[in-house]
């Protein structure tokens, strides 16, 4: 075999190869339906920052109305990001709520059966429980849930001494019953962990809330009694994929382990199975 | 030096034989690659996609389930809305869903009973791949689809990606409910859905 042969050959082989090699690719990018991925990384701690313009016309239609009239912290409806500084319901708002806060409770000798078993008039029991809710209201929750709470239940009726006598006082059966209740409230004080509000949001599609999806959303909870699967793994706790519903016009949340959707010839994809029996 | 000099016979035999065999081996791979990316989506004979045209009745011979059709949307938590289940043999088609015959999943629904009476789909999951499904529509088409393949699926891992996904010819879906029956929340655990293909248009 020549020289000329072998160049011939190899052209031959060559062609073949890049033949080959062209019509892969060309068939890998004809039905690669993932390549042009249009969803969205999103776990259970972060929400899309996929905001295309369907998204934008959501927004105007169902999530910005939703904004302005929920978003105010002062606003006591429904929306969920709203309700973390509700005034009903935040514990960060009611640890300052004289009306339900039962440290204030503590103190309030016409309800508090607490107190009221305390409210024998001395004075020792008085300026012991005012001094230890005026501290634990005031300067914070977390001083107030760690003494509080350290003292109550580890020492309580015993050693309650302990730091009763130091804040109140002057007998000492009803300065260790005053710390001891207070040491009892410390589940109030505890109320004062969830710290993390993102109310502040622009936009409560991205918030950061763990619930601050709109009421017609499913939220992260849907269907959460599955885990795995082959979402995203971007960030979360577990795998999470996500598809864009149409019906709501949200990227939903979504535990299940299906691949990505894709629909556009389906205008509104169907959340779920159908309930076509009974 | 000696330099050895074959046969010129030989010389211009042997080699070409060989490329000539490169070369049909190179085209039969071709070939096969080309019928391979054909088959994944709507094969050589399907006829071409309808146009949009409303459903209007829906028999699956096989099971002999036979219904007109009405059309339905979404409820309001996002799920597929579905025919009264006090006319369980009613079927109806998902009207976010393609029409049968047009490009991508048109998607058609029934009960599996209701009211203590069978459905319309109440044999859906006996119906196999190679059945014929036919759905009448108001241009006075028929759209004829072969079944692909059933699946029973749990409802909490409901595929929606195959059954809504767009695809590249049309297609059919039949879904109905299946499995275990759940007493506590009256209802089916798992759907039974069935996959086909678009492959023939009659006159009705």
């Amino acid at each position: 075999m020549t020289s000329q042969d072998k160049g011939r050959r190899f052209l031959v082989l060559g062609a073949g190869v890049l033949l080959i090699g062209s019509l892969g690719v060309g068939s890998a990018s004809a039905t690669d339906y993932n390549s042009g991925d249009t969803c969205v990384s999103v776990s259970t701690y972060h929400h899309p920052h996929h905001d295309g313009s369907t998204d934008n016309s959501t927004d105007s239609t169902t999530d910005s109305t939703t904004d302005s009239t929920t978003d105010n912290p002062l606003d006591s409806a429904t929306d969920p990001l709203t309700d973390a500084l509700d005034t009903a319901t935040d514990p960060l708002t009611d640890a300052l709520d004289t009306a339900t806060d039962p440290l204030t409770d503590a103190l309030d000798t016409a309800t508090d059966p607490l107190t009221g078993a305390l409210d024998t008039a001395t004075s020792g029991a008085t300026s012991g429980a005012t001094s230890g809710a005026t501290s634990g209201a005031t300067s914070g929750a977390t001083s107030g849930s760690t003494s509080g709470s350290t003292s109550g239940s580890t020492s309580g009726a015993t050693s309650g001494s302990t730091s009763g006598a130091t804040s109140g006082s002057t007998s000492g059966a009803t300065s260790g019953a005053t710390s001891g209740l207070i040491g009892g409230l410390s589940t109030q004080n505890l109320r004062a962990e969830p710290t993390a509000d993102s109310g502040t949001s622009d936009d409560s599609d991205l918030d950061e809330g763990p619930n601050s999806l709109t009421t017609t959303d499913r939220g992260e909870g849907y269907d959460s009694g599955y885990s795995g699967g082959s979402g995203y793994h971007r960030g979360g706790y577990t795998s999470v994929s996500c598809y864009y519903n149409y019906s709501v016009g949200h990227y939903w949340y979504d535990y299940r382990p299906v691949g990505e959707v894709h629909a556009t010839q389906v205008k509104r994809v169907p959340s779920g199975g159908v309930d076509t029996g009974n | 030096m000696a330099v050895t000099e074959k046969d010129p016979d030989t010389k211009k035999s042997g080699p070409s034989m060989t490329n000539i065999s490169i070369f049909l081996i190179v085209v039969l791979v071709l070939l096969a690659l080309i019928a391979g990316a054909n088959s994944g989506s709507s094969g050589p004979n399907s006829p071409a996609p309808l146009t949009s045209s409303a459903p209007t009745k829906v028999t699956v011979p096989s099971i002999s389930a036979e219904s007109d059709l009405v059309p339905t949307g979404l409820q309001e938590n996002g799920s597929l809305e579905v025919p009264p289940v006090s006319q369980p043999m009613q079927a109806s088609w998902f009207d976010q869903s393609p029409t049968p015959g047009e490009v991508g999943p048109s998607v058609i629904l029934g009960h599996v009973n209701g009211g203590g009476q069978p459905g319309i789909f109440a044999n859906l999951k006996d119906v196999v791949a190679g059945a014929q499904v036919f759905v009448d529509r108001a241009d006075g088409q028929r759209a004829v689809f072969e079944v692909a393949r059933v699946e029973t699926i749990p409802k909490d891992s409901f595929p929606t990606d195959a059954v809504y996904n767009d695809t590249a010819n049309p297609q059919l879906r039949l879904i109905t409910c299946g499995g275990d029956y759940d007493r506590g929340a009256r209802s089916y655990r798992s759907n039974v859905i069935v996959y086909a293909d678009f492959v023939e248009v009659q006159k009705v």
